[in-house]
């Protein structure tokens, strides 16, 4: 079970720092089959406004989530800039659902689901931010007839750039177990 | 997915290619992804091979989103238009959308960048360069 945290804006140099790791880990022998990928969403109160959409895990669909995460942006009046920042780092996260989840690229069998959900009040500093979870079906598999190209991307730094934190969690062996990319944005005035 | 639910590529990007003398003006607009990046490159990659084209402009005052495929498109036709004849020259005023993704991954620092057509067109080309 591999996490990843990476820190955008509150460091002052990005980073891949391992999470803590869970005390069930820490023994020896494989960790419990029930890992956390597939771990609920945290309890959320029923006014906070979310926004949900699943869809294949096939190019056509960026266009389509930029689109609906657009329009509800502009709904809950996020602020122009950082709505921008929140598209580019969901697009990149999907981008990578598309790219490396189910080699062959664009099986039809993957989907990739694009939850977010408003984070205000007392728990926010300073307004309000956005956290948004991106979960595919596949796994990040190495690839090694893409690797010239992976080697150069530029996805994970840009995500990182634009985002408060980033956490990506690999899923366990079975498939369908799916990799969870976590997007906490920098919070923003309320509406 | 069906063509009904998605548009597309042709929807969300619209690329267009003219001459201005020896230059090559390819003005792109809408949305630059993994799915309409290849459209970006089979343009800029024609100009490249006219042997009549001296410069390429590549107008993108007009894109609305542009991601990481978008940017290495950019980057691979910089480094190809200047080992033939010189950079690619990239219009983008004050365009956010082209703008912050340039800024954070700090390739503003390596494309040459314009603030509208004419500028770049004004500038001369390095001849035998």
């Amino acid at each position: 079970m591999a996490r990843l945290v990476l820190r955008g804006r509150q460091a002052s140099h990005s980073r891949v720092v391992p999470a803590h790791r869970d005390q069930s880990e820490d023994r020896a022998g494989p960790p419990p089959e029930a890992g956390p990928a597939r771990a609920a969403p945290p309890a959320v109160r029923a006014e906070v406004p979310r926004w949900q959409l699943r869809l294949p895990a096939v190019l056509e669909t960026l266009g389509l989530v930029r689109t609906g995460l657009r329009r509800w942006l502009a709904l809950l009046e996020w602020p122009e800039d950082a709505a921008l920042d929140i598209l580019l780092a969901v697009n990149e996260a999907v981008s990578n659902s598309v790219e490396h989840a189910f080699p062959p690229a664009g099986s039809p069998d993957g989907t990739v689901e694009v939850a977010a959900e408003v984070e205000d009040g007392d728990r926010v500093e300073g307004g309000r931010r956005l956290r948004v979870h991106v979960r595919d079906t596949g796994r990040w598999l190495p690839r090694p007839d893409l690797e010239p190209y992976v080697n150069r991307r530029r996805g994970l730094p840009m995500m990182v750039a634009v985002m408060a934190e980033v956490r990506i969690h690999r899923g366990g062996p079975e498939p369908g177990d799916g990799t969870v990319v976590t997007l906490l944005s920098p919070p923003v005035p309320g509406p | 997915m069906t063509g009904d639910q998605a548009p597309a590529a042709e929807q969300l990007l619209r690329v267009e290619s003219r001459r201005a003398g020896v230059a090559m003006v390819v003005t792109v607009a809408g949305e630059v992804d993994m799915f309409t990046a290849p459209r970006v490159e089979e343009a800029v990659g024609r100009a490249l091979a006219d042997p009549a084209v001296d410069v390429i402009v590549v107008d993108l005052t007009q894109v609305e989103f542009l991601d990481h495929a978008g940017l290495t498109a950019l980057v691979d036709a910089h480094r190809a238009a200047e080992r033939q004849r010189e950079p690619l020259r990239v219009v983008v005023d004050h365009n956010r959308p082209v703008v912050r993704p340039l800024e954070i991954t700090g390739l503003e620092r390596v494309l040459a960048l314009y603030y509208d057509v004419a500028e770049a067109l004004a500038e001369s080309s390095e001849p035998g360069g």
